[in-house]
């Protein structure tokens, strides 16, 4: 009979022996390293990198191109804003300019016709002022006329003399 | 009065000129005699509308202007009223007697002024109004004086068609019309 205790000794010497743990796990590696194909993985993992990081390149250089396109791109930028902007206050320049001028006549116009208006106005209340004041005046003569030839009767031989007197121009007026 | 009625009482009057320069009639008795007629017509208004009545018969207004005129104007001018009255010419009366007068005072050498003024002229004006009216025209004046006292003052002369205004009412209104212009 085997003795237990002999077993259980010499296993818990391999147990512990570092050598054995070494070969196994050495040999548990080789297992799972065959098991695995870890190459074929590490290869297709450094192709993917490859990959990527030509892709990478790739993308840096169209960065790098539009990049580039895109300095082309505004390098003229100032310059034509500058076009731009001096276009714009060109334009702006001959509109006020027009917006102006036509203010101006506008203005003008409003001015002329109310200064017409205004004359007008001005000289229909003169010319009516004038015929009120004249009737008045007028009106005013005759009555003082009148009075005077009531308080002196002998002035209507006087009027009716002068009238005679001026017969000869009027009747040379109408040929006779 | 028209025109036309203006030409009618011309024909008429003229027959009158030619009784006068037939010498059957002075122009004067021919005048003197219109003017009765138009006095007497002037009083009668029945008298006139009788005469101008066109449903009375001719025969009917010649015996009533017999009654009436022949005792008071020449048989001629009676007779000559009833021509008026036959050729239903009685209305133009008063525009042969106009046209007569008229015809009358160119005989004459007549000229009929008509002087408007505010007061009545004394003596002394009118003289000197017709002498100077007379030596311009050449013609024998005769004043026909009208008062108006709406002139104010000075005289207003009417000579045919032609208007002397030499009024101060005139005066007034050309110095009103002066100032407005």
């Amino acid at each position: 009979m085997v003795d237990l205790s002999i077993i259980s000794r010499i296993w818990t010497i391999i147990v512990e022996s570092n050598t054995f743990n070494f070969i196994l796990f050495a040999l548990i590696f080789v297992w799972i390293f065959k098991k695995i194909d870890i190459k074929n993985i590490i290869n297709s993992l450094q192709q993917k990198i490859i990959k990527i990081l030509d892709e990478a390149k790739k993308e840096k250089e169209e960065a790098q191109n539009q990049l580039f396109q895109a300095e082309k791109s505004v390098e003229n930028l100032p310059a034509e804003l500058k076009i731009i902007v001096n276009d714009a206050e060109k334009s702006a320049e001959v509109i006020s300019k027009k917006i102006l001028t036509e203010a101006e006549k506008q203005i003008e116009s409003i001015e002329s016709n109310a200064t017409k208006i205004i004359d007008a106005e001005e000289k229909l209340l003169v010319s009516n002022l004038t015929k009120s004041t004249s009737r008045a005046s007028v009106e005013a003569a005759k009555s003082h006329i009148e009075n005077v030839l009531e308080q002196t009767p002998s002035l209507h031989e006087k009027y009716i003399n002068e009238s005679i007197n001026e017969l000869d121009k009027e009747l040379d007026r109408l040929n006779f | 009065m028209d025109t036309k009625n203006t030409l009618i009482a011309e024909r008429y009057s003229d027959a009158l000129v030619q009784i006068a320069k037939d010498g059957r009639l002075s122009y004067e008795k021919i005048n003197a005699d219109l003017e009765i007629v138009n006095n007497i017509l002037a009083q009668s208004k029945d008298l006139m509308e009788f005469l101008t009545n066109p449903t009375i018969s001719a025969e009917d207004k010649k015996g009533i202007i017999g009654k009436v005129f022949s005792e008071e104007i020449d048989t001629l001018i009676v007779n000559f009223l009833k021509v008026l009255v036959d050729k239903n010419r009685f209305s133009v009366f008063e525009e042969v007697l106009k046209s007569y007068k008229k015809t009358l005072d160119d005989v004459n050498n007549i000229s009929r002024v008509q002087v408007t003024s505010a007061v009545e002229m004394n003596e002394e004006s009118k003289v000197k109004l017709r002498e100077k009216l007379e030596q311009k025209m050449r013609k024998n004046v005769v004043l026909e004086l009208n008062i108006s006292p709406d002139i104010i003052a000075g005289l207003i002369l009417k000579m045919g068609d032609n208007v002397i205004d030499m009024s101060l009412r005139h005066k007034l209104e050309d110095l009103s019309k002066n100032i407005i212009r």
